[in-house]
């Protein structure tokens, strides 16, 4: 896609504005404001190219679906979302053929500790309700423990890159980590989502 | 609860929490496409380096100064000492007469039988050439020399090139306006 670079990007009420109107450069402007955050996220999932530029066009294209009736207030957070699903939707098949990047092995093995591969038909309803679980435990985390979970476990960055956003060492990161992860799984055995 | 349910779950978290970690690791997420177009940048400088490195090296060579550690007794006067480079002329394989760039260490006077090592070295010619020399002054006091070399030097291939070049290096270090060979007995 052509960009313009000589103007300043819109802003997001701009760009969702486009999207109500049916304005196709609703995602030129997308893409040009959050192109390289859509294909980051991708990219760190899936470690290809080609996959990853599927995942960007994917997200443009479910983004255009979802606006309207959705009128998101965190346009970024909203894209990252959407990303960051077709990226694991698309890893989920990599598994499936062994093809899995090293540092999302190391990310499968540390989710591993809440979870397992067996599962039933009820556990779509459930993500909902852990999720909200999780959200409870995090409100009652500090900022700084809240951000680690998020680095690690929604955006799969590796301790010294989730160190390195939040100016922390590596070592720091781990070690909050491993509480955080030990304090959830307790959280989560409280409230009766038990762990397969 | 699969591991599925669990990634599942984890994107559904609260806005605030996905937005505050992503205006803290902006230059993480958006590194993988800049990352890719810096590597591609860096190999391509990379590459470029090696291209240009093979096309200067063998010119540039020629300008990297060889290091003698000679240890040399001194014998005689010192003569004319221009510092710790020295060019000492050599004849190449297609018989021009070329010169390198030579660093004698410093505790090391350089006189002619240090430079005529060197030479010898630079040459191909062994130990067994041996030279002598005189220095003399003309009437007007210009600086001459009469060197006298063993007639085993003419077993070496342009032998006449190879003096050539040991009087452009004499010139070239010492005061010597006039250098002469003579080709005595062995």
């Amino acid at each position: 896609m052509k960009k313009d670079l000589r103007r300043p990007p819109a802003s997001d009420d701009q760009i969702v504005a486009l999207y109500w109107c049916r304005d196709e450069s609703a995602i030129d402007e997308t893409d040009r404001k959050y192109g390289p955050l859509i294909y980051g996220i991708a990219y760190h999932i899936l470690c290809d190219k080609g996959d990853s530029e599927e995942c960007q066009n994917d997200t443009y294209l479910r983004t255009w679906n979802a606006i309207p009736p959705t009128r998101p207030n965190q346009l970024q957070v909203f894209l990252s979302r959407i990303t960051r699903g077709l990226a694991f939707n698309r890893l989920a098949t990599k598994r499936r053929q062994k093809r899995v990047p090293r540092h999302m092995t190391d990310y499968f093995e540390d989710v591993a500790f809440f979870a397992s591969d067996r599962g039933s038909v009820e556990e779509e309803v459930s993500a909902a309700e852990l999720a909200r679980h999780i959200n409870a435990f995090l409100e009652s985390r500090t900022e700084t423990e809240r951000q680690i979970f998020v680095g690690r476990y929604y955006f799969g960055h590796s301790a010294a890159e989730v160190a390195e956003s939040l100016h922390m060492t590596t070592s720091n990161v781990y070690k909050q980590l491993t509480k955080l992860k030990n304090d959830l799984k307790q959280y989560l055995n409280e409230r009766g989502e038990s762990i397969d | 609860m699969t591991k599925q349910t669990f990634i599942k779950a984890v994107g559904l978290i609260d806005d605030s929490y996905i937005a505050a970690y992503l205006n803290a690791a902006q230059h993480i997420t958006t590194r993988a496409k800049t990352h890719t177009q810096a590597l591609r940048r860096r190999i391509t400088a990379l590459v470029a380096a090696c291209l240009v490195a093979a096309i200067l090296v063998p010119i540039g060579v020629h300008f990297v100064p060889v290091t003698y550690d000679l240890n040399y007794q001194e014998d005689g006067d010192t003569f004319y000492y221009t510092g710790g480079f020295h060019w000492i002329y050599y004849t190449t394989d297609s018989g021009r007469i070329t010169r390198k760039n030579v660093y004698v260490k410093p505790g090391t006077t350089p006189n002619i039988d240090n430079i005529i090592i060197i030479w010898k070295h630079l040459n191909h010619i062994d130990d067994d050439v041996r030279f002598d020399y005189n220095r003399y002054a003309t009437k007007n006091n210009i600086p001459c020399l009469n060197v006298s070399v063993s007639e085993n030097i003419q077993n070496y291939p342009d032998f006449e090139g190879k003096l050539e070049a040991l009087r452009c290096t004499i010139i070239g270090n010492f005061v010597y306006e006039y250098v002469e060979f003579e080709i005595i007995k062995n």
